[in-house]
């Protein structure tokens, strides 16, 4: 799901509504950029987490649509498998048995006759490795020294595009108070998602067949500002798309709006 | 029909009372049925006790609680404890960092005798609060956070999980203790405070928020726990209950190509704020309107780059290591702390020193094993980017050292306070490296003041090197 500094710069509020702008999947520069950054993604397959920011950061260079970039990689990378390496030591274990011996220095003291190369040295041939393979192990298990073993789907600049839109839509809904829905179908699962996520809710069948529900948390009513629940509804969503005829608007009160706003 | 009221996700359910009927103006007809958030539940007994309506609120249990620990409690620790008392368990209770908050709060329970639900800021704090707890009274303690989710007649929580635990089990704790309750009033951590019918509330800070700080909305400190019903500031114990200590500010300077690179970078951020005056037209939210420009503004955009190098090449100048350095080698068979603000800085030193690093990566078995190793004395030095930043015990730590950086005062008396705990006699002290002629030394003069009420007059010594 997109962080909601990815989100916010993309709410649009007027009149009492909220629009998403999305991003138009016919634009040459939108597709350009997801294309560049499949690309970017992909020839980072057996580099670290950290050297794909890097090479994000540079990407991003002082292009005023960071943000749009960040989202679409978020999107990626949500996608994408980082995974550590099984290192022939716990790098635990090899940094509890290091740091005993810290703080070393590059040369010799008087109170501190063990150099920083030997003190590896040692560690280092005890588990019989080399001395460059131990350097290597210290933090293997960082996030940042994380593999990217699979780059995820195939994506086309279309699929990309698509799939962030979609993530935008259902982040709005971090920020939602009340949600009411109709839905004509699907009933089954829909009652089982709403009790397995603990909303409150408020159903009435309506004329032609289907129900008109209205959900929130208990505590809602009373704090208008919570987004307690925004994350619950926000998971919520994708049961909706179970369903197949449905409806959806919701009240939010995203951070820069007075007041709560409505969401088609 | 019998009528009762009942607890459900933070609120306070009346059953079998129809629309028509008066009730307490502290319900709304929300829903089908009469509803108020459950913090009014101790205005509600007396009325419920006149309409003969159940009460199922409640589900505290009294705890046989026997305290493990024989220690004292100090007299001002006994003067907190009858003041909160006289206040109907209702209050906050400020003292400064290293004046035994924790022991407090044990005593606290051990006098209330219910089930107690602990709210601390951060994991690291939770695990301590357990560690604490479970010496204290020789019990099972529940943990509610992320990762793990047990709960017991005490139970310690953080903020984040806190809105979870409550709406679920809101109605088993007779006491709330709120650590560092100076957070309280951040808006969706507040909504725990409201959404737990817990009579008895205990605030505990170091830094009791200014009376502008304390609302958020609707509500205000006062209101949700009430009013300080204690205070002592650090001036007041140093001597009598903490280690005195002495601050030393070592000024380095930048090489000349880091002198180079600062002064463009440096330039282009001070032309894009002369030019704009984002302060002036729009005061404390200048940084949000800043971060606003960026996105469609490419002068603003460079501007905040600018600043990003120059914060970058500030946490990384040479002459903070080359002095690092020095203070190593004159500290090296003492307990040293070193505190750097960026994550990438801290793997640096762990790496160049063989030191154990904390920060908000490392996973809690080896946090724990990393603090417990530097008790012991197997481990000399620590380096740590923000987890230590609220009340973990190192009291061992004699020395620390403050890479630079841009902490806010009441991040910086917190740090202090690590250093502060009494170990003996000995004297602790706390080098801050900053870059001379730069950021870094504004920020260390805005800190001043407030840094300064421990050590007034006492043994202020700042030395430049």
């Amino acid at each position: 799901m997109l962080t909601g500094d990815l989100v916010r710069p993309h709410l649009d509020i007027r009149g009492g509504e909220l629009q998403i702008d999305t991003l138009d999947g016919n634009s040459v520069h939108w597709r350009t950029t997801a294309a560049a950054l499949i690309t970017l993604l992909q020839q980072q397959v057996g580099q670290t987490q950290e050297s794909w920011q890097r090479a994000l950061e540079r990407y991003e260079g002082n292009r005023t649509d960071y943000n749009v970039i960040r989202g679409l990689a978020k999107v990626l990378s949500d996608a994408a498998t980082f995974a550590t390496l099984p290192t022939p030591v716990a790098p635990a274990e090899l940094r509890a048995r290091l740091f005993a011996h810290g703080p070393v220095f590059t040369n010799a003291t008087l109170l501190q006759p063990q150099t920083r190369e030997v003190v590896l040295k040692e560690a280092a041939a005890a588990y019989g490795l080399s001395n460059q393979a131990a350097e290597g192990m210290l933090y293997a298990d960082r996030p940042a020294a994380y593999q990217l073993t699979d780059a995820g789907p195939l994506w086309t600049p279309e699929t990309l595009i698509a799939r962030y839109n979609l993530e935008l839509a259902r982040a709005a809904l971090y920020w939602a108070d009340q949600m009411e829905v109709q839905i004509y179908s699907g009933f089954k699962d829909f009652w089982k998602y709403i009790k397995f996520f603990k909303l409150m809710f408020w159903a009435t069948p309506l004329p032609d067949g289907g129900y008109r529900v209205v959900l929130d948390g208990p505590i809602s009513p009373f704090v208008k500002a919570t987004t307690r629940y925004g994350r619950q509804l926000a998971a919520f969503l994708p049961a909706l798309f179970l369903c197949d005829r449905w409806q959806m608007h919701a009240t939010v009160r995203p951070p820069q709006a007075e007041q709560t706003v409505r969401y088609t | 029909m019998t009528t009762s009221l009942a607890f459900q996700g933070g609120t306070l359910v009346l059953k079998g009372v129809p629309q028509d009927q008066a009730v307490h103006p502290a319900f709304q007809w929300i829903k089908a049925r009469w509803r108020c958030e459950a913090y009014h539940y101790p205005a509600l007994t007396d009325w419920l006790h006149a309409q003969a309506i159940r009460d199922s609120v409640p589900r505290w249990q009294t705890l046989q609680l026997k305290l493990q620990d024989q220690r004292q409690p100090h007299d001002y620790q006994l003067a907190a404890l009858d003041a909160w008392e006289n206040a109907n368990q209702l209050g906050s209770i400020v003292l400064p960092t290293g004046a035994g908050k924790t022991f407090v709060a044990i005593h606290a329970i051990q006098r209330v005798k219910r089930s107690t639900v602990i709210i601390a800021p951060t994991i690291d704090l939770l695990h301590q609060w357990y560690a604490r707890l479970t010496n204290a009274f020789g019990i099972e303690i529940g943990v509610y956070y992320g990762s793990e989710k047990i709960v017991q007649p005490i139970t310690v929580t953080t903020y984040h999980s806190a809105g979870d635990l409550i709406a679920d089990y809101g109605n088993q704790f007779k006491l709330m203790i709120y650590d560092e309750v100076h957070h309280l009033p951040a808006p969706s951590w507040g909504e725990t405070a409201l959404m737990s019918p817990a009579p008895c509330r205990l605030g505990l800070t170091a830094t009791y928020p200014e009376p502008h700080e304390q609302t958020a909305g609707r509500w205000s400190l006062d209101h949700l726990i009430g009013p300080i019903v204690y205070e002592k500031r650090l001036d007041e114990l140093v001597g009598e209950q903490l280690a005195d200590y002495r601050t030393e500010r070592i000024r380095v300077n930048l090489t000349a190509s880091e002198r180079q690179q600062y002064d463009v970078d440096y330039a282009i951020y001070a032309t894009f704020f002369r030019s704009r005056q984002l302060p002036r037209t729009h005061g404390a939210g200048w940084w949000r309107e800043l971060m606003r420009l960026s996105a469609f503004d490419e002068e603003a955009r460079c501007a905040l780059l600018a600043r990003q190098r120059v914060q970058r090449l500030l946490a990384g100048a040479e002459g903070k290591f080359a002095t690092l350095d020095q203070l190593l080698h004159e500290h090296v068979h003492e307990r040293v702390l070193i505190f750097t603000e960026s994550n990438e800085i801290v793997y640096r030193i762990s790496n160049r020193y063989l030191i154990p690093a904390l920060t908000h990566e490392t996973k809690a078995a080896e946090r724990k094993e990393i603090l417990e190793s530097f008790q012991r004395g197997r481990y000399q030095a620590i380096v740590t980017s923000k987890v230590l930043n609220e009340g973990i015990d190192v009291p061992e730590a004699k020395v620390a050292i403050v890479l630079g950086g841009s902490a806010g005062a009441r991040e910086y008396i917190q740090r202090l306070g690590r250093v502060l705990r009494k170990v003996g006699n000995q004297q602790a002290v706390l080098y801050e490296i900053i870059v001379r002629k730069t950021v870094d030394e504004g920020r260390a003069q805005r800190r001043r003041p407030k840094a300064d009420q421990g050590d007034h007059s006492r043994s202020k010594l700042y030395v430049d090197r």
